[in-house]
Formats: C-alpha cells, sequence, structure tokens
C-alpha cells in the first residue's frame, strides 16, 4: 500500500542495520530512529541536556507544528544495487502505530529519479550520475 | 532437520530460514529482526532467519547487541494510515 | 504536466464541492498520504457543514465518515468530505474524499489544502529531484 524497500545502513562504528523504508518525496531529510542511530555510532543522540544545544539540532515543520531532532551524516547507504555515501539523517523516533522506523527523504532521493505508478502500484527507481545542479 | 531429543530446529529455539512473506505471515504484527540469508537481483532480502521478535520496536532493539549487521522491520499493515 | 520542485511543493488546485461551489487553493502534494486535507472552514464554505461538527459527535452518528489516523502527535481523526471535483492544471479528479483534521494546520503553514493518495490515485508521478521537477500525468 505504501512504497517501501529496504535499505542498508552503515554508520560510523562500521554497523549495518538494514530496514523497511517508507520513500517520501515530500520529506526534506530522511528519518531514522534515536536507538539505531546511537547503534551506528552517533552517540550525540544520547545529549539530553536541555541547556547545552548541540550545533546540529534542527528544527522542522509537520502538518501539526514544529518538531525538533539531531542531525547525523550517515556513513553509507545501499539501496538495491545503488549505494550512496554521506547522508543526511534526522534521528526522530516515527509513531510505532505506523509500522515504519525510517524514512527517505530528499536528502537521499536527490541522487535518484523516481516514478510513481499508482493505478498500477509500482514504485520505479532510477539512479542519477552526475552534478548535483541546484 | 531434528535433534536426537526429537525435537526441530524451530522447536528447540534454532532460528530456521524463512521467505519474507512466511516471515510476515508467522510473526504478524510484530517488530521482527532478521538475519538476511537471500536477496533478490535488486539486494532486496527473499529469504531470512528470525532472530528475535517483539510487540514494541525498542524492546526489540534490547536483543539485538550481539548482531552487528542485522534487518529490521514491522511484519504487518499499519493500525492507522499514518499521515505525517 | 510539469512542477518544479519546491520546497514545500506546492501547486494551486481548484476544488468544487456542492452546489458548485469553487476555491482555488494553494496545496501541498503529499506523496503518501491517504486522503486528501482540507481546512474546516474550506469544507463548510464548499457546502459541507458536517464539517463543523465535533469529531467525537461524528463518530456518535457516523462512523464511516471518521478515520482513524497516526500522526506525529499521536493518533487523530478526521471527519471526511467528498469532493465533487479537483483539478489541478489538466488533471482532474471526480468524488475526491477529504478528511477534516481534528487538530487544524498551524497558520505558519504556506498551504490550504493537501493532494493525498484520494487525489493522486490515477495518477503517474514522475520526480527527478536532482533536475527539480515533478511531472504529474
Amino acid at each position: 500500500m505504501f512504497p517501501t524497500v529496504f535499505v542498508r545502513m552503515t554508520g560510523r562504528g562500521g554497523g549495518v542495520r538494514e530496514f523497511r523504508a517508507l520513500i517520501d518525496p515530500g520529506a526534506e531529510y530522511c528519518v531514522i530512529p534515536k536507538v539505531d542511530a546511537f547503534f551506528l555510532g552517533f552517540s550525540e543522540i544520547a545529549n539530553d541536556d536541555p541547556t547545552g544545544q548541540a550545533s546540529n539540532n534542527l528544527t522542522f515543520a509537520t502538518y501539526n507544528g514544529y518538531g525538533k531532532a539531531i542531525s547525523i551524516v550517515m556513513a553509507q547507504v545501499e539501496l538495491g544495487r545503488m549505494s550512496f555515501k554521506k547522508v543526511e539523517f534526522l534521528a526522530l523516533d516515527i509513531p510505532q502505530v505506523t509500522g515504519f522506523d525510517v524514512i527517505l527523504g530528499r536528502s537521499l532521493l536527490q541522487f535518484m529519479k523516481l516514478e510513481f505508478d499508482y493505478p498500477r502500484a509500482t514504485l520505479r527507481i532510477e539512479e542519477r550520475t552526475g552534478e548535483l545542479k541546484h | 532437520m531434528s535433534s536426537t531429543n526429537g525435537l526441530s530446529s524451530e522447536e528447540e529455539g534454532v532460528p530456521v530460514e524463512l521467505s519474507i512473506s512466511e516471515i510476515r505471515r508467522r510473526h504478524k504484527d510484530r517488530w521482527v529482526a532478521v538475519v538476511v540469508t537471500k536477496r533478490d537481483r535488486n539486494l532486496q532480502p527473499v529469504k531470512g532467519k528470525v532472530v528475535a521478535e517483539d510487540l514494541d520496536r525498542f524492546l526489540l532493539r534490547t536483543k539485538l547487541g550481539a548482531y552487528r549487521d542485522i534487518c529490521i522491520f514491522y511484519a504487518g499493515d499499519p493500525i492507522y494510515l499514518p499521515l505525517l | 504536466m510539469k512542477i518544479r520542485l519546491g520546497n514545500p511543493l506546492l501547486v494551486s488546485a481548484r476544488l468544487e464541492g456542492q452546489y458548485g461551489i469553487v476555491r482555488e487553493v494553494a496545496s501541498l502534494i503529499d506523496f503518501n498520504a491517504p486522503y486528501c486535507v482540507i481546512l474546516r472552514q474550506d469544507a463548510i464554505d464548499l457546502g459541507y457543514p458536517h464539517a463543523a461538527n465535533r469529531h467525537p459527535d461524528e463518530e456518535r452518528t457516523r462512523p464511516d465518515r471518521v478515520p482513524v489516523f497516526t500522526s506525529w502527535q499521536g493518533i487523530q481523526r478526521g471527519i471526511v468530505v467528498r469532493l465533487n471535483k479537483v483539478t489541478v492544471g489538466p488533471v482532474v479528479a471526480s468524488e475526491v474524499d477529504a478528511v477534516v483534521l481534528e487538530l487544524q494546520h498551524p497558520r505558519f503553514h504556506t498551504f490550504d489544502f493537501v493532494l493525498g493518495r484520494t487525489f493522486l490515485a490515477n495518477c503517474k508521478l514522475t520526480v527527478d529531484v536532482k533536475k527539480g521537477y515533478v511531472n504529474m500525468r
């Protein structure tokens, strides 16, 4: 029902986690659960000091208001046969009842061309090569 | 394959290789952690062994300390439609 | 129809409700939203007075019109209205279900409507983030 793929992520310490991720071109960033970001070597996720804000603390907007999350840079993300380095993620817990842990947003999808065929319920992903143009 | 006491591998608690669709059927509506044993041409998991499962995604993580490379997903459909 | 990929991804949509009333509003394209989302006041203006009901009251009398969702704030409900027609450029969809959410979205949002799957169900969308466009047909 939702466009999902399995994606493998390698963090700082070389640990690997694989998730079934939701593809969302409307999302600016990719999202990963805080506990998995911590496991993958991003210990700054555990910082809960309200006075000492991390410099990579971001504020984002949703339908219901603002939220805050820490931004991390994943060493490597593998989607099928495609592999990408240094992909920006937000460490954020998606509500558990959605059944998703990870969302893939534009910070990763910028390297791809996507085709959503809703009548046929298919998703086609094609890697884009070349330099990123703004 | 059964051991000398007559129990199958699964009954003894040894993970058995299953297809992802079978895993989704057997562990419906639970979070599962799988060691992937077979992939398709798009490198998407096709078969794997369930090494841990839980109703809660965070409790599941507490069981994965020994695994450096593990696949985690929810074996079910969303209870409520997500509007994020 | 080619749409420039902004952030957020906005287009102009014409909403046609009961009795031929039309509103043209800035709309966000959400690839995964199960329903379109409409503001309460727009739903009332377009001829759906039941959008003004409190969600628990509507759920008691018409539970089929009150789906439940998961959002970042938790579980919330919506009241469904069926728009006669929604038009984005050359793309037209009839009988489009939209929900009025329990929590109105904040004023700082620059859009008033969300195009979800009840509109996109018959579309094919190609997204090229690098080139900066979305093709809808």
